[in-house]
């Protein structure tokens, strides 16, 4: 009833190489999911199938509609920062601004007008002259003065430094989203988006590997420190990994009782890159 | 109305070097030159007639003359607008950040075609009409210093507003003549993956070249570079120049020439056939926009 996006058996190729194999996707409104997977493992096709620019095969809907039959009339309530440099360099902000406010029912000129201001960016500067960082701040507060349901990024903070990828997620979280709003962000930076998520997605070679909410995932997996002792032990329970580090056995369990990896050492809460790492070793298996 | 206007606003803002640049450097060069030629020949107009006016003729085919001139450059660097017109884009990946928006395939399209067919064709008559003034102002003003009633050019506002009124009609009926070729360089531009200016000027070509080899015949090249070069604001096939000539034996006064003129090319079979095969290379733009992939 509130699904945002509904996908069932997405397929496409290109030529030889599969970029989707029977992807299936829910996502409720309200939701922050990131989309993690390497290089070529079906991230950009998969958000360009639902932002309407790619058809692929098998059951799409996003809102309601057809991203690739109803584009354009999606696209009002869709935003996309598609990639760190698409603004096009000939342009003023101030006209990219312009043609937003004549065509695009959403957007909001002087919320759009304060947000540059905030970033101390004049709205006379062409899109060329900017470094990268600042076009990336201006492509987000234009994208947040739309007024839409769904946000899509696709790695929207790759090649910034630290600083501009921090404040980036830091704005979005704390001007932009709220329960109405739903975001799909796509990044093999996952430190990042971590703490922000409420949902994941692990992509590898085209398939979905993982889907699950934050919640799920934090009941069912669990990083435990093991004591020197009890190592034969451990890895008696089929631990997804284990790495050693400064002296120290870290392994990773799915699905074992917490109690009984209490008893093997410290448990903490996994991080999502050793889960990303695990996962993918498993699927390579 | 106010969407349509920003979308062909757009492209006046991305090539403003081709639809205004091009125009005011056309612009300069016209009114030098005719005024440093006045200068040379030794004076302005130098059939102004006994009763003090002058040659309506003279002052209208000046004005069409001038417009021919700026319409042939514009032409010219049309090839380059419409063959980058949807591949530029392309090419620097700003394309997603179009297509993220609300905008149609379709509305993008026309918007291109719009610009070349309407906005560029109104930048030149701007740009005629006041070359046209400043250009008889000049003479006028040689021919007065001769001490001949120079400024009478004036008096005939029939020369002034008819001249104009021709030049619009036909810049009009000129931009749906070419329009399979504004639709053609269009369709190479959605569709070509790289050097679409190469693109657009290689298929027909070959197909010219085959059609010689196999069939050594040249109707291709002929219905080609006729259509192209037979147009209402090129009479006679060369810019400008032969405007004079061409209206005057069309009818007895170059304005009222010049309407018919121009009509008679929306009577031709071939305007509307034309017209098809545009429309028909404007429909694969949109569809071939719609599938561009970009990597």
């Amino acid at each position: 009833m509130t699904a945002v996006i509904e996908a069932n058996g997405l397929r496409k190729s290109y030529r030889n190489t599969r970029a989707l194999t029977d992807v299936s996707l829910n996502v409720e409104r309200g939701r922050i999911l990131g989309l993690i997977g390497p290089n070529g493992a079906g991230k950009t096709t998969l958000l360009r199938a639902l932002t309407g620019l790619l058809r692929v095969d098998g059951n799409l809907s996003v809102l309601g509609r057809d991203p690739w039959r109803e584009r354009a009339r999606l696209m009002r309530d869709v935003a996309f920062i598609a990639d760190t440099a698409t603004l096009p360099g000939w342009a003023r902000i101030r006209q990219v601004l312009e043609y937003l406010d004549k065509l695009h029912p959403n957007f909001a000129r002087a919320r759009a007008e304060e947000l540059l201001g905030a970033t101390g960016i004049s709205t006379r500067r062409k899109i060329k002259t900017l470094s990268k960082g600042m076009t990336v701040q201006v492509h987000l507060a234009i994208v947040m003065a739309i007024d839409a349901r769904l946000l899509v990024l696709d790695e929207p903070t790759l090649g910034l430094d630290l600083l501009f990828r921090k404040t980036f997620y830091t704005n979005l979280l704390n001007d932009y989203f709220d329960e109405e709003r739903t975001i799909i962000v796509s990044t093999h930076q996952v430190e990042e988006v971590e703490h922000i998520l409420t949902d994941l997605v692990f992509l590898q070679d085209s398939r979905v590997v993982l889907d699950q909410s934050m919640d799920e995932v934090a009941a069912r997996y669990a990083t435990v420190s093991v004591k020197p002792d009890r190592l034969d032990e451990a890895r008696g329970l089929k631990p997804l990994s284990e790495q050693q580090m400064l002296g120290h056995h870290v392994f990773l369990f799915d699905n074992v009782p917490a109690e009984r990896l209490r008893e093997l050492g410290e448990v903490t809460r996994p991080r999502i890159a050793d889960l990303f790492v695990a996962k993918m070793q498993e699927g390579r298996a | 109305m106010s969407a349509a206007l920003t979308l062909v606003r757009r492209e006046l803002w991305e090539h403003r070097g081709i639809f205004v640049v091009v125009s005011a450097i056309t612009f300069s060069l016209v009114v030098l030159a005719t005024l440093i030629l006045g200068i040379a020949i030794g004076g302005g107009f130098t059939n102004v007639r006994p009763t003090g006016h002058a040659d309506v003729a003279q002052v209208a085919s000046l004005g069409l003359g001038i417009g021919g001139f700026f319409y042939f450059i514009y032409a010219i660097s049309l090839i380059f607008y419409l063959s980058n017109a949807l591949y530029q884009d392309r090419q620097d990946r700003s394309v997603l950040f179009w297509r993220s928006l609300p905008v149609s395939d379709t509305a993008t399209v026309l918007a291109k075609v719009g610009a070349a067919a309407l906005l560029g064709p109104f930048i030149v008559w701007i740009a005629t009409v006041a070359a046209h003034l400043i250009v008889l102002f000049g003479l006028a003003s040689m021919a007065s210093a001769r001490g001949a009633a120079g400024f009478s050019v004036f008096s005939s506002p029939v020369a002034l507003f008819g001249a104009w009124g021709v030049l619009a009609y036909a810049l009009v009926v000129q931009a749906l003549w070419w329009l399979p070729y504004f639709g053609y360089l269009l369709f190479v531009s959605a569709a070509s993956r790289r050097v679409a200016v190469l693109w657009a000027i290689l298929p027909p070509v070959i197909i010219g070249l085959l059609e010689l080899i196999i069939n050594h015949t040249t109707y291709f090249f002929s219905f080609v570079t006729a259509h192209l070069i037979r147009s209402p604001v090129f009479p006679q096939g060369g810019p400008g120049v032969q405007f004079n000539s061409a209206y005057s034996h069309v009818s007895v006064t170059p304005v009222a020439g010049g309407f018919s003129w121009v009509s008679h090319f929306l009577a031709m079979p071939s305007m509307w056939i034309g017209v098809g095969i545009g429309a028909a290379f404007l429909a694969l733009s949109i569809l071939a926009r719609r599938y561009s992939a970009t990597s």
